[in-house]
């Protein structure tokens, strides 16, 4: 589909009422209106990461005869003005807030593009360049710093280029050899040969196997899985040693620290490669994560006091979502209210983008730490939701709780770099990891994640449920994830999201072989899995392998 | 300080009894790093000495080598705590001098403020500090002013933060804490680290009785004079929400504060959305005062915070779902 082209009508409902704004996108809406004589239009036609409104094309096409040119609404007020309460004291925390939303300002203002389009092209070169390297085939030995981090430089690139229609399956053969050599016998990924294995590079060993299709065998047949060079068994005992049975939790490494990565990268771990939970593996894991919650609604490293803040954010709430079903685990273990207004309070304006802590600054990164998080939380709230009811449309959401608006416009002014790749804010340089939670991010502002009823109950919602009883295996919760790019808007009824059917990104079609208006569906991302971060349709393909296995 | 590396490890008689072990990246490797020469001849004599678990002096010279160069390479660090320990229970124990290594991580902490892996190696020094009960003290006192000199350069660094806290706790060094919040807050009203650490002072060291009431209220005036001078500070209102809940104490016990803050009788005079947010709470609970709420709300959607008005509406929707 074109959006140039007048069969991009939107299928959306057309139930449009009038009332006073209240939302951002309203209140956008009528600026536009008030700016541009006719036509007008109304929210359910709002992209939510996307400043073009193939609606506009469409309504012009059936009046004018010759492709209409993009049309680019101005910024709306609150992305370009000055929060309007401001406190006269200026502390070292005031006077950094002033002058990072004063750079983002005039990023987010630019007349000439107040909205840009994304620069897939050159992200991918830089994500292209991460894995293969310079002239050399290495990196610049400056990036010896990430030497006990290799698996997280190649999930970073591969993920980052799915997310941008690179099809990643062409790397498999290298991804594989990349890895094994990291792989330690008595179980677990080290971050580079000869190290000590440790819970988050053996979590991005198995996202990086894991974003590679499984492609072609050479029969013809379904080619092997790459998680299989994975040694399950000695993955499973592993993860026995560096379980701390007291607490619940999971240090990061034999001797190491531990705080809720080690839980959510281990949770990750054991259900990707669906590996038994017996053993008491997961024992407590749900409480220790609960008891990260701190004062402020948010979560902190460790049970221990420590400040909440969006990276453990994410690995809190995707951990208990592996667990159990969101509607109950989140209720049950967490203070809801005080995390969603503190998880609300992350989104600044005018940046638009999203901050970690309390009083720090936005940072493109935690377009997935926190931003990640809504999707949890509104199926948290929602509880599990029909298939069919999305796809009409139907079905009762909440709909989003922040403004996917802003964090599309963070990201897509402040957060592309002119050199290629994306970074924390303007001013900084871009890097491979930035790149790949900021592309995850807009994604989650593209798409509406739903969670669906299990077909049989699960063990956590089982009746006879007993805490410190074991669950059986598998871990089935994060599999029941579905998407949908109609996104439930919070006016009932009325979908937001207006282009459904986006073609795949041509990855070998040339820029100048492009259509005018082509690149409003260059925008849109490849879809990721709410949980894992990995692309989207690789989950139930993973699940498929590890249920055709019978034992390790 | 660390024996300094030698200019070939090839080539010096220290080390010559070792065969390096190459490094496997295996067959066209991804995200292959050019190191150094010098980084990759470390590693492998690194390597070697790890195949054989040996745990002498020449480690500490070779894993402060590497660290210099990486000082994020966990396994390093490590390999070399285990050192450490292994020599202190030898007879070589004066190789392991805990007092150097902890000057050591000092600078490199100071050269490296993101770094995970120095604060953890640093709690692993100390703990074997603390075998000798004589020097805890002036330890503890010496950690808390090298932990000062991090915040002086950066009042908020995540692992430094849990670092102190690791220290308070571990040896009940309360004393003289909230002192030291008092000192970050005058400098920074709105350093939200610092008013976690002191929701972690004022409730990590309670013992069964709980927080005093003459505690809460001094706490509460802590909050109000905070407020006065920055009323937009999202750092003390959280702590207030926070110290109150502990507590058990209503929200509606500082409704006054709030109005001073967010008079809804005269929006124009509004100074801040905490105080706004608050009274929706404290007008939520109170049936005959729903409307209050809602307006609070609706005022926070238009005007004072609109970047989160789905937030907003949300909540409001909630209070008319229920009236």
């Amino acid at each position: 589909m074109s959006a140039a082209s007048p069969s991009s009508s939107s299928k959306s409902p057309s139930n449009s009422t009038t009332k006073t704004p209240s939302t951002p996108s309203e209140v956008f809406n009528d600026i536009l209106s008030s700016a541009q004589p006719a036509p007008t239009y109304s929210q359910q036609t709002w992209n939510p990461s996307n400043p073009y409104f193939p609606h506009y094309h469409n309504q012009n096409m059936t009046t004018t005869a010759s492709p209409p040119e993009p049309i680019m609404p101005p910024t709306p007020a609150l992305f370009t003005t000055p929060p309007i309460l401001q406190d006269t004291l200026q502390t070292l925390s005031s006077k950094e807030q002033l002058s990072t939303a004063e750079i983002c300002m005039k990023h987010l203002s630019n007349p000439s593009d107040p909205f840009p389009i994304l620069s897939r092209r050159q992200h991918i070169a830089f994500l292209e360049s991460g894995i293969l390297g310079g002239r050399n085939g290495k990196l610049p030995h400056g990036m010896v710093l990430l030497d006990a981090s290799r698996p997280w430089i190649i999930y970073w690139c591969l993920q980052g280029l799915d997310s941008l229609g690179v099809d990643v399956g062409k790397y498999r053969e290298r991804v594989i050899s990349s890895l094994r050599p990291l792989q330690n016998e008595s179980g677990g990924f080290g971050g580079g040969n000869g190290q000590v294995s440790h819970v988050t590079a053996s979590y991005a060993a198995v996202l990086a196997l894991a974003t590679v299709s499984r492609g072609e065998g050479e029969d013809g047949e379904e080619g092997e899985e790459a998680l299989g060079i994975v040694d399950r068994r000695a993955m499973f005992h592993w993860l026995h040693e560096i379980k701390d049975w007291e607490s619940g939790g999971f240090r990061v490494c034999v001797g190491g620290e531990e705080d809720v990565r080690g839980v959510y990268c281990a949770l990750v771990i054991l259900a990707l490669l669906g590996l038994p939970t017996s053993g008491n593996l997961v024992k407590g894991a749900k409480e220790y994560l609960g008891r990260c919650q701190t004062y402020e609604g948010g979560f902190g490293a460790t049970p221990n006091g420590n400040e909440a803040h969006g990276g453990y954010a994410f690995c809190t709430l995707a951990g208990l979502c592996i667990l159990g079903e969101p509607a109950e685990v989140l209720r049950k273990h967490l203070d809801m209210d005080r995390l969603v207004s503190w998880l609300s309070a992350r989104q600044y304006a005018p940046e638009g983008g999203l901050s970690g802590r309390t009083n720090k600054l936005v940072d493109g990164c935690y377009s997935t730490w926190v931003g990640g998080c809504w999707a949890l939380i509104e199926a948290g709230i929602d509880g599990p939701q029909d298939e069919k009811e999305v796809a009409l449309g139907q079905n009762k959401a909440v709909g989003s709780l922040w403004s996917r608006e802003g964090l599309a416009r963070y990201i897509m002014s402040c957060c592309q770099s002119p050199k290629g790749g994306l970074r924390d804010k303007p001013g900084k340089n871009s890097d491979y990891y930035h790149a790949n939670y900021i592309l995850l991010g807009l994604a989650s502002t593209q798409n509406y994640f739903y969670y669906t009823p299990s077909p049989m109950p699960l063990p956590s919602s089982s009746p006879q449920d007993n805490e410190s009883e074991d669950l059986p295996l598998p871990l089935t919760a994060p599999f029941l994830w579905r998407y949908s790019p109609r996104i439930p808007s919070n006016t009932p009824n009325v979908a937001e999201a207006i282009i459904e059917d986006m073609p795949e990104w041509p990855d070998d079609v040339e820029e100048e072989d492009m259509l005018p208006g082509q690149q409003i569906e260059s925008d849109r991302l490849k879809v990721h899995h709410p949980i894992f971060n990995i692309p989207f349709e690789r989950v139930g393909e993973i699940e498929r392998w590890w249920k055709e296995k019978v034992g390790f | 300080m660390n024996q300094p590396p030698p200019d070939s490890y090839a080539l010096d008689p220290s080390w010559t009894d070792l065969v390096p072990l190459p490094q496997d990246d295996g067959e066209h490797p991804l995200a292959q790093i050019a190191y150094t020469e010098e980084y990759s001849e470390a590693m492998s004599y690194l390597r070697a000495i790890m195949a054989k678990n040996e745990y002498t002096p020449r480690v500490l010279q070779v894993t402060a080598h590497i660290i210099e160069m990486n000082p994020a390479h966990y396994t390093v660090w490590l390999y070399r705590a285990k050192t450490l320990l292994s020599l202190l229970q030898s007879d070589d124990g004066a190789a392991a001098d805990l007092g150097r290594e902890l000057r050591f991580l000092n600078d490199l902490a100071l050269r490296h403020q993101k770094n995970y892996q120095i604060w953890n190696h640093r709690q692993t020094v100390v703990e074997a500090m603390a075998a000798a009960p004589e020097l805890v003290g002036q330890m503890v006192r010496e950690e808390k002013q090298f932990t000062n000199a991090m915040f002086r350069r950066d009042g908020k660094n995540y692992h430094v933060w849990s670092y102190r806290q690791w220290l308070v706790r571990r040896f009940a060094a309360w004393a003289g804490e909230v002192e030291f919040v008092d000192g970050l807050l005058a400098a920074d009203v709105r350093n939200n680290s610092a008013w976690n650490h002191r929701y972690f002072v004022i409730f990590g060291q309670q013992g069964e009785e709980g927080v005093g009431d003459e505690v809460v209220e001094r706490e509460v005036r802590v909050v109000e004079d905070a407020v006065f001078i920055a009323p937009q500070n999202a750092s003390a209102w959280n702590y207030l929400r926070g110290l109150l809940g502990k507590v058990g104490r209503p929200l509606s016990s500082v409704e006054g504060l709030c109005l001073t803050y967010a008079p809804l009788d005269n929006p124009d005079a509004i100074t801040s959305s905490h105080a706004l947010d608050l009274l929706a709470d404290i007008y939520a609970g109170r049936k005959e005062e729903r409307a209050k709420a809602i307006k609070a709300l609706e005022l926070l959607a238009a005007r004072y915070d609109p970047i989160r008005a789905n937030y907003w509406n949300y909540r409001a929707g909630i209070i008319k779902a229920a009236a």
